[in-house]
């Protein structure tokens, strides 16, 4: 007999039966009532039942990221504590300034302080290390790709796919020499910008364009765009892999008097509030970072709350983003959303 | 007489649903549908993040409504706790659910399963928002989209089309082999209330989705058409205001059908009232089960090459008397009429039966075999 069975049984959800477990207070008393009356009939106990109640629960999760510095980190914090509070949980924030050791501190405390599950973003384990770290079976999820957590349970944005559908409306807007910025910081995520950014210059039979790494940051882009003017290196449009590097050049090319996008197209990633305040208006992509943040804590509680359920398959969900075109690489109608 | 059905394997009381849409937008207004006797009520469809409500959201136009609202304004883990308060009895729920992408759609089913729906609706061409492009077109991405929800959960699936999705028989055929069992049609189309000529704007700031009567017969012709192109089951949707519509759609092969904006225009006792009327027309007309019309409309459609063209002309019958009305000299592009003796006379060499003078005024007119 297992909750699916129990739930047929007792005619509610499987989701009712899993409440009744976890959080009885929160279910109709008749429904509890009767739910456990169907589960001592069919004499049901969940192997893990009495693991939870002897484990006390400190009802707190972590969320562990490379920084807090980036609105899209930011959004992704909300997105992880809007649904953790929602299950009455707190949220311990671990920010590891993108540092393996710092990392591997949080991880220690967080097995010694009893924490329910964790949520690594960018993490920089290798595999012994993660091995290790699982052996405490602390629910876990990733956020990201990484050939490392392969197989495990994680969500991304799709990066590659943004990365290539961003490069192919430069090129559908007649732009050739088309050249990529990138945070040179950035390991987990770059490989994929890269190759997406490749794979549309290829598919439409383009010329590659310059890679150049820099800070990501209104400085990187603007010093970056100031070499590549007085070496005369200047291509006509310039896809950045965040914002910040995309401002950047921008307040370089208004410096040295050069239209955008009439000479110099920019497209910035992240879709700051900040693209719609730049004069013209920046073209970016829009990462869904909080819906991120909410599915990974999703993901997690599904685990936490149910492990009986969660443990049949790992689970890998991709989200997408959106290219919120507007004035920045030539674009002139008004609506033109693509997904 | 019964008007029990099936319906995506769910044995259904009757065949009128509630679709998805503000009016299912939580425990208590989907208990209202079924306390009014729906079959089943299609929830406000449910995604990973929660939508927006705009505010002014919901325009106007005669009978028809444009609506703004994209998805549920509530959170998954709200819809869990929804789900706890609502007494089902011998209704069905059906929740429509929306994700961008494969995995994500996977995921979300899981999810409404586990809270008890009895099957899903998935939302795939809502005309509201950004979306993806390929979704329109692509009948190998759609396949893979809705096979993803198939396979993740035991609960059968019908898929919600937009009327540009439900005319390709590609895109049918794809979710066929999918594994879904029902086709929802159509969603509402993407439109605009209008401009205001003197301020130069747009009366609506985005496009809405356009649902009503207006977009009934719309409908009724991709319920047919799909019909013929499909075994899906069915469910039709758009401007169902009354038990004549009910019967329009069941006629031309729809299982069961979805009552949208009516009920926000009308309230939740149209519901009922559409439920009694059925019956009563079906008890009138001798019918022991609903089942028996399912599709006997189709058979009077004929393909428009295989239309024998019968030499029918227009005649003029007594029944005139307003001498002012000349609408049907100006109806008449083929000049066949003409005014005499302060009375409309028709030119039967010119005449070509088209028949619209008969629909202008049939007191006058009559088309009759020459």
């Amino acid at each position: 007999m297992n909750i699916k069975e129990i739930a047929k049984k007792a005619g509610v959800s499987v989701a009712t039966v899993s409440r009744v477990l976890n959080h009885p207070e929160v279910v109709q008393p008749e429904t509890r009532e009767h739910v456990l009356k169907v589960m001592k009939e069919f004499n049901y106990t969940p192997n893990w039942f009495a693991r939870s109640l002897n484990l006390n629960r400190t009802h707190t999760i972590a969320l562990m990221i490379p920084t807090v510095e980036k609105t899209s980190y930011q959004q992704i914090v909300s997105g992880v504590e809007q649904v953790a509070i929602r299950k009455k949980y707190a949220t311990l924030l671990c920010n590891t300034h993108n540092d393996l050791k710092t990392e591997l501190n949080y991880l220690d405390m967080i097995i010694n302080r009893k924490i329910d599950g964790i949520i690594l973003y960018s993490s920089n384990l290798n595999r012994e290390q993660l091995d290790k770290f699982k052996a405490n079976k602390t629910p876990l999820i990733f956020i990201g790709k990484n050939d490392v957590f392969k197989n495990e349970n994680s969500c991304y944005i799709n990066f590659e796919e943004s990365a290539f559908k961003m490069t192919k409306h430069l090129i559908e807007m007649n732009h050739t020499n088309i050249d990529l910025a990138i945070d040179e910081s950035s390991k987990q995520t770059n490989e994929y910008f890269v190759k997406g950014y490749k794979d549309a210059i290829t598919s439409l039979n383009e010329n590659m364009g310059k890679i150049h790494y820099c800070e990501s940051s209104i400085e990187g882009g603007y010093l970056l765009t100031k070499k590549l003017i007085h070496k005369k290196e200047l291509p006509m449009a310039i896809f950045s892999s965040d914002d910040e590097i995309a401002f950047g050049i921008m307040k370089a090319a208004r410096e040295e008097k050069i239209d955008i996008p009439s000479r110099l197209a920019i497209a910035g990633f992240s879709d700051s509030p900040m693209c719609t305040l730049v004069t013209p208006e920046l073209t970016s992509v829009e990462q869904p970072s909080k819906k991120l943040g909410m599915v990974a804590a999703r993901m997690l509680f599904d685990i936490i709350e149910d492990e009986e359920l969660a443990l049949d398959t790992t689970h890998e969900i991709v989200l997408q983003s959106t290219i919120k075109i507007r004035q920045s690489c030539g674009n002139r109608k008004r609506i033109y959303e693509l997904f | 007489m019964t008007l029990t059905t099936n319906f995506l394997g769910l044995p259904l009381k009757n065949p009128i649903l509630v679709a998805s849409g503000p009016w299912s937008r939580n425990a208590s207004s989907i208990q209202k549908s079924i306390d009014a006797g729906a079959g089943a009520v299609v929830t406000e469809t449910i995604a990973l993040e929660t939508g927006v409500n705009i505010r002014p959201r919901i325009f106007k136009n005669n009978g028809s409504l444009f609506n703004t609202m994209l998805y549920s304004s509530l959170a998954l883990e709200q819809w869990e706790n929804e789900f706890e308060l609502i007494d089902k009895k011998d209704s069905h729920i059906i929740c429509s659910i929306w994700g961008a992408s494969p995995s994500e759609i996977s995921y979300v089913a899981t999810k409404v399963e586990r809270m008890g729906a009895d099957a899903i609706e998935l939302s795939i061409s809502a005309p509201i928002g950004a979306k993806n492009e390929n979704f329109f077109t692509n009948p190998n991405d759609i396949n893979k989209f809705v096979n993803a929800a198939v396979k993740s959960v035991n609960i059968p699936i019908t898929v919600k089309l937009s009327y540009n999705a439900s005319l390709s028989s590609s895109i049918a055929s794809s979710i066929e082999r999918a594994g879904a069992l029902g086709i929802s049609a159509i969603d509402s189309l993407k439109a605009l209330q209008g401009v205001d000529i003197e301020s130069q704007k747009s009366l609506m700031p985005t496009y809405g989705g356009y649902t009503g009567e207006h977009i009934r017969p719309i409908s009724l012709a991709t319920i047919a058409t799909l019909a013929q192109f499909t075994s899906c089951e069915l469910s039709g949707i758009g401007g169902i205001n009354n038990f004549k519509n009910v019967l329009e759609y069941i006629m031309l092969g729809a299982s069961t059908i979805q009552i949208a904006s009516a009920i926000n225009l009308n309230g939740y006792g149209l519901i009922s009232q559409t439920i009694n009327q059925l019956e009563n027309w079906l008890i009138e007309h001798s019918y022991n089960n609903i089942n028996d019309i399912k599709g006997v409309a189709l058979k009077s459609l004929v393909p428009y090459e295989d239309i024998p063209v019968k030499n029918l002309k227009s005649r003029v019958l007594d029944g005139c008397t307003d001498v002012d009305c000349a609408k049907c000299y100006s109806c008449c592009i083929y000049d066949a009429i003409i005014k005499e003796d302060n009375k409309p006379k028709v030119i039967k060499e010119l005449c070509t039966g088209c028949g619209l003078c008969v629909q202008m005024c049939s007191k006058c007119f009559e088309l009759v075999w020459e």
